[in-house]
């Protein structure tokens, strides 16, 4: 049963009359929405809901408003935490005496097409933003969470790698001015907004706090309550509504005049990886993604009985065969005919020159993967099966490492996702990849598992640690989750970014009332400091990683 | 005896859910304005209000971490059980959450619990009562036939089913009548229920009163097998969905009797060269947007038997046992109503939301008579979606929508009932006129 306490009364008064009688609620009915796991992204326990309830969840209007409930939590010796749209458990309460900031009121929504940007509140979500970019001929990026996560909150607080990540980065750099509830409740704008500017840019004339309060992972609310931010747009040569095409829940997309959209495979990785490095280097794609072929068949049948048949008859299209696992998905995106002939061109003779040829894709099919990938709704599709999902192999560095990854992810699946293992069955490694700008490469290995099976859930668990314990021992590039404590248990084998983070946490939000377990531990005891490189081989032996999955399979995370 | 699940029978479907909120949105935006599927969430704002917050919130209650409380009463009291939800959830989730069926069985459970808000209550006594959730008394149920030119009452092919709403709503019954005589002119042999027509058990289904709504369909199929008649015609949208998707739960049909909307039957008959459609003058150049009614679109695709039972194979993959009857929102009636107002010369525009996807007005689910703010709300959204559009004239095919729209329209949104335009339209073919 979870723990939970009471909020006292004139507190709770105090609280009303900040957001009004209608936008506070202390009822377990209203809070059972910030207690749920999810079973996705963390490995959940039996127990659906998590053992911390928060004391109460509001729903300003407005940054006043969120200021005030900010400082209210302080004089209170409340904590609180930020919920944008709350995808994946991690704006749940860390405390029970966590106050949960619910930002559905707060959707805002402007394009600044002259500027390529948009400002936008936490729940403008990335569906309804990339359709009013789309009338501007913009588009924008959004994480694989999908059409209806918060930008806002990816850009100034979680990660923010998603699957068109090639054309529209990753969203440390997508962050342009934003509007800071403080972890004190003041009220700080930064980047050009915080002279009065206009939204345009992260980095000065006003203070350019941007690598500070986001840097790489984000601090996942553990530094107060961003507002409103400027978010950078992309130009796209679409104008207006997509035409969707195909029947629920098959829904697709047309393919744009002057759009590519390919399915290219290579008989191993070592060509896969020539033939990404030349398609980088002439800038051909707005978007590659490689996904597991059994991730595409999910995508592209409209049910699991639709998936499981088609596997049994052998109908699934070539793009979905577990042979044609060395693949890239290439989007082109071209301003004429000419252009978009050129690039057709190079990527046809780049994909046989390394070995490589071109899947047929049927028009149905072709569609509903575009759609999916323009606007990022594979991952949540691809919850479909169990319901289950983890990640285990992250690697953000160059693509020489590819290879290698591919190699590791297999390691720490270690068969579990093959016929008759506790995992979901697909392929030996389930690694979803895709280059960021041009530049670097970022790859995660899924690991799909039935939430509701014990064994399955302690064998998710086990991949994952079993991930740690293999870039601990011999890094393959570097290792991209490093999330809360995470980074502790790295150590500071790629610098030491815990300790400059923790003080940057320290300094503004000294109580730790911004409370989140994703963020860098607050305080981590000398002595734990000194033991952790020394009990590292211990946590990294194969029964001390047995033990911790069965603790995790049963408890959650 | 089929039953509709329980909450308990539901329980692994509500633990699925991913809390991804995709269903508080429709699958493709083209706005922000217009990007919300969900009435309930845009009234109550807490997470709770939407469909997966109630299957959270219905999970807590199986597990003993929530209790009733008015505050859960009042986020289930104010969803329309309009379905929306289920078609974006199903766009990702296909067979694994289905979450209209936990709605379903949430009410069920309030109810059984004790806990079915007043209004609610007050509808159902109504029923029993008098037949209709509003307390209209029976003898007055068949006034719209009052000067007919045929004695509807004995056994014919066609049985005319035309609903509560309908029934008592005299200014639906010039339309009415028109459209009856015309049929009647064609040589349609009609009948109908007269004072005696029951409910068809979905508002009942609805408001989570399970049993009765088993009592209402049961007695309403045996008034129509009486009659004789080889097929029912419904004026009703919200008798269709539940003829088509609710009775189905209790494995009732009308056996041999086929069940057509008036719509559908309507258009039949003019591709059957029986009627024609004259344009209408009043409309002709202007733009009109139509309104999927929730109750006649998406949740009137047809319930086939189905066994809610996933089998795990392929070690965690959820797979339905009954895979043709998995419902996306692609059945419902659509195009019928389409077709007739394309042949009287209409101009259709689509809104933004459509089909499957189309924006509840907020009338259904017991929301207009329980929290009459929400439904307010809804009706106001979705005719704001047609002042974004280049129509000014809005039309329903049902009468609940029509009517709650028309109150919250004003000026800028013209309101028309399908049924009126129809009853202006419609001909006898040229060679069978007179
Ligand atoms: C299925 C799935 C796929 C995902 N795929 C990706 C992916 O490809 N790439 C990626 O980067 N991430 C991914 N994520 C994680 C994702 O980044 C976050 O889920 C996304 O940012 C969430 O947006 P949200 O609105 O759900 O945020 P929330 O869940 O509401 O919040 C996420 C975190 O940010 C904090 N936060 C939220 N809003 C604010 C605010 N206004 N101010 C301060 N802190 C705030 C919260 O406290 C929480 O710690 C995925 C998650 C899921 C569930
Ligand atoms: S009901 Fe479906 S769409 Fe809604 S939050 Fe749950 S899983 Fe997502
Ligand atoms: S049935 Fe309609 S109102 Fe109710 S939760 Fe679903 S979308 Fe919202």
């Amino acid at each position: 049963m979870s723990k939970r306490i009471e909020i006292p009364v004139p507190v709770r008064g105090e609280l009303e009359r900040i957001v009004g009688a209608r936008h506070i609620s202390t009822d377990p009915a209203m809070l059972s929405a910030h207690a749920w796991n999810t079973g996705v992204g963390k490995v959940p326990g039996a127990e659906k809901f998590s053992g911390i309830w928060p004391v109460a969840v509001v729903l300003p209007g407005s940054t006043e408003e969120v200021a005030a409930v900010v400082k209210c939590c302080l004089r209170h010796k409340l904590h609180y935490k930020a919920h944008s749209t709350g995808y994946g458990s991690m704006s749940n309460a860390c405390s029970p005496e966590t106050v949960v900031i619910d930002l559905r009121r707060m959707n805002g929504l402007e394009i600044d097409a002259r500027n390529r940007m948009a400002i936008i509140g936490p729940y403008a979500i990335a569906g309804a933003l990339q359709a009013e970019a789309l009338k501007h001929g913009l588009t924008c990026h959004i994480v694989g969470a999908g059409p209806a996560h918060s930008p806002l909150a990816s850009a100034t607080s979680l990660l923010g790698v998603g699957v068109t990540s090639q054309g529209t980065s990753m969203n440390a750099r997508n962050l342009l001015s934003w509007e800071w509830v403080t972890p004190q409740g003041d009220i700080v704008r930064g980047g050009t907004a915080g002279s009065g500017c206009g939204w345009f840019a992260g980095e000065g004339p006003g203070p350019g706090v941007r690598g500070m309060i986001r840097g790489f992972c984000g601090a996942a609310g553990g530094l107060g309550v961003f507002t409103r931010i400027g978010y950078k747009l992309y130009p796209v040569p679409v104008t207006g509504p997509l035409e969707p095409t195909g029947r629920l829940p098959q829904l697709g997309l047309r393919i744009p005049d002057n759009a590519g959209f390919l399915h290219a495979v290579w008989p191993d990785w070592d060509s896969h990886r020539a033939a990404t490095f030349e398609l980088l280097d002439e800038n051909l794609c707005f978007a590659m993604l490689r996904m597991p072929p059994d991730h595409i068949g999910w995508t592209v049948t409209g049910s699991n009985a639709d998936y499981v048949d088609q596997v049994k008859r052998g109908t699934l299209p070539e793009v979905a065969q577990p042979s044609n696992d060395k693949n890239w998905t290439l989007m082109t995106l071209s301003r004429s005919p000419a252009e978009h002939a050129w690039r057709m061109g190079v990527v046809n003779e780049i994909v046989q020159r390394t070995g490589g040829r071109i899947l047929e894709l049927a028009d149905e099919h072709a569609e509903v993967l575009f759609r999916n990938l323009f606007t990022s709704q594979f991952v949540p599709r691809v919850l479909r099966p169990s319901g289950g999902i983890t990640t285990s192999f992250g690697v953000l560095d160059s693509f020489h490492f590819l290879p290698r990854a591919m190699e590791a992810g297999q390691e720490c699946l270690a068969g579990g996702s093959l016929p008759g293992g506790k995992l979901v069955e697909g392929g030996r490694e389930e690694h979803w990849s895709w280059p960021h700008e041009g530049r670097y490469l970022w790859t995660e290995n899924i690991i799909n598992f039935d939430p509701a099976s014990k064994p399955a859930r302690i064998a998710a668990a086990r991949a994952l640690f079993d991930h740690f314990a293999i870039s601990w021992k011999d890094p393959v590039g570097l290792m991209a989750l490093g999330l809360g404590p995470v980074m502790e248990l790295q150590g500071e084998s790629i610098g030491a970014p815990q300790r400059y983070i923790r003080q940057v946490k320290n300094r503004l939000d000294p109580g730790n009332a911004s409370r989140s377990n994703e963020y860098v531990l607050p305080v981590v005891p000398k002595l734990v400091a000194t033991a952790l490189p020394m009990l590292k081989p211990v946590i990294l032996s194969r029964p001390v990683l047995e033990l911790m999955s069965r603790v995790v399979g049963t408890k959650g995370m | 005896m089929h039953s509709p699940q329980t909450l308990e029978d539901r329980r692994d479907f509500l633990a699925r859910c991913t809390r991804c909120s995709q269903c508080k949105f429709i699958a493709m935006p083209k706005s922000q304005r217009h990007a919300s599927a969900c009435p309930s969430i845009d009234y109550g704002q807490f997470h709770a209000y939407s469909g997966g917050g109630q299957l959270i919130m219905a999970y807590g209650l199986l597990d003993g971490n929530v209790p009733h409380s008015a505050e859960m009463a009042g986020a289930v009291a104010s969803c329309t059980m309009c379905g929306n939800c289920d078609v974006s959830c199903k766009i990702n989730f296909a067979e694994t959450v289905e979450p209209l069926d936990s709605l379903y069985a949430l009410r069920a459970k309030l109810v059984s619990d004790g806990h079915s808000p007043a209004p609610h209550r007050e509808m159902m006594e109504a029923l029993h009562r008098s037949g209709n959730s509003r307390g209209h008394p029976r003898t007055e149920r068949a006034h719209w036939a009052d000067g007919l030119a045929f004695d509807g009452t004995g056994k014919a092919e066609t049985l005319l089913h035309i609903g509560s709403g309908l029934a008592y709503e005299p200014a639906g019954w010039p339309a009415l009548r028109a459209v009856v005589a015309t049929l009647h002119r064609v040589g349609i042999a009609m009948t109908h229920l007269g004072t005696e027509e029951g409910s068809s058990g979905g508002l009942a289904f609805d408001l989570g009163y399970v049993d009765e709504a088993r009592t209402l369909a049961q007695e309403l199929i045996e008034q129509a097998q009486q009659t004789g008649a080889g097929t029912l015609v419904t004026f009703s949208a919200a008798a269709l969905s539940a003829f088509r998707s609710i009775h189905p739960r209790f494995g009732l049909s009308f056996g041999s009797i086929r069940v057509l909307h008036i719509t559908e039957y309507l258009w039949e008959l003019v591709q059957q060269g029986r009627l024609s459609l004259a344009p209408l003058p009043d409309l002709q150049g202007r733009p009109v947007a139509y309104h999927d009614s929730c109750k006649l679109g998406r949740l009137s695709e047809p319930r086939g038997t189905q066994d809610s039972g996933l089998d795990n194979q392929m070690s965690g993959i959820l797979v339905s046992r009954t895979p043709s009857a998995l419902r996306f929102g692609n059945g419902g009636c659509y195009e019928a109503p389409r077709a007739l107002l394309r042949a009287m010369g209409v101009e259709l525009v689509e809104l933004e939301r459509h089909h499957a996807s189309s924006y509840c007005c907020g009338a259904c689910g017991g929301v207009k008579e329980t929290v009459p703010e929400a439904a307010a709300l809804a009706a106001r959204n979705r005719l704001a979606e047609v002042q974004d559009s280049t129509a000014s004239i809005l039309v329903s095919a049902c009468t609940g929508c029509t009517s709650h729209l028309a109150e919250h329209a004003g000026s800028a949104v013209q309101m028309q009932d399908l049924l009126g335009l129809l009853a202006q339209a419609l001909r006898p073919a040229p060679a069978l006129a007179g």
